[in-house]
């Protein structure tokens, strides 16, 4: 990353995590970066959404199927 | 149960040991498998590939990590081998190139992003992103589902996954960026 962090470092590091986790002096140019571009915020706004809707709408299904382990347990026993 | 005497009663093929491994991992399991981009038909057998593959290789694991997680990176892998066969993995490039394509000179964006934002998940935007989902490596899916979805921890992720924590980054950036765009092009057209 640049030492002044561009629009295409803070997007990156949003999308990837490290704006998050990543080591804090990296984290205070990006949020230095973000606090004064518009365009970087709204961007960070929709990858929040995305992070927010996936946690409703992707959330996996854990369905006890009797058939299915039978099935399962025929197949692994020799 | 302790992993070690769990592996030694699979080792020895105690009764009763593979009964006790399925009904507990059979169906969390499947969920991830079906989470990770697959039919119910390809997931289930997916899973008894990948329980096959994980009793045959038990002299193999060596407990630097869970049971669980070991057999998830199973799993994960026999996910991958069978989107690949079925030739369902589509080009990462395209969203590097997007990616790029929204920057001009010194990293400035040259145009603005538009998407969903501050609106609350509707019926209609949940359906957009399952459907945008779908077009997700099995890599991208799983790391983006175990992180953000299920909010695993990054070294199991990495674990399961078989890759670096920087290369879990570039699943995330990918993933998310493909998501992106995909909501970009459906929110322009709405």
């Amino acid at each position: 990353m640049r030492a002044i962090p561009s629009c295409e470092d803070l997007a990156r590091a949003v999308s990837d995590g490290s704006y998050v986790e990543g080591p804090w002096h990296a984290r205070a140019r990006l949020r230095l970066h973000m606090v004064s571009c518009w365009i970087c915020r709204r961007y960070a706004a929709q990858i929040r959404w995305i992070d927010r809707a996936a946690k409703s709408a992707l959330v996996p299904v854990e369905r006890e199927d009797r058939g299915f382990q039978r099935r399962l347990i025929g197949r692994l026993k020799p | 149960m302790d992993d070690t005497l769990r592996i030694r009663e699979l080792k020895e093929r105690r009764p009763g040991a593979v009964e006790a491994l399925v009904e507990e991992f059979a169906s969390p399991l499947l969920a991830a498998a079906r989470s990770w981009g697959m039919s119910l038909p390809d997931a289930e057998e997916t899973v008894q590939d990948a329980l096959v593959d994980f009793l045959a290789a038990l002299d193999r694991f060596e407990g630097r990590s869970t049971l669980k997680t070991f057999l998830f990176g199973v799993l994960f892998n026999k996910c991958s081998e069978r989107r690949r066969k079925a030739a369902r993995e589509l080009a990462t490039e395209d969203v590097e190139g997007a990616f790029d394509a929204r920057f001009g000179l010194f990293g400035i964006w040259n145009c603005i992003p538009k998407g969903p934002e501050d609106e609350a998940v509707n019926g209609e935007l949940k359906d957009w992103l399952s459907r945008c989902a779908e077009a997700l490596t099995t890599d991208q899916r799983a790391a983006f589902q175990m992180k953000v979805v299920e909010g695993k921890e990054t070294e199991e992720i990495c674990k399961i996954l078989g890759v670096t924590p920087t290369n879990l980054g570039v699943l995330l950036f990918r993933a998310r960026n493909r998501l992106r765009e995909c909501l970009e092009k459906k929110w322009m057209r709405r």
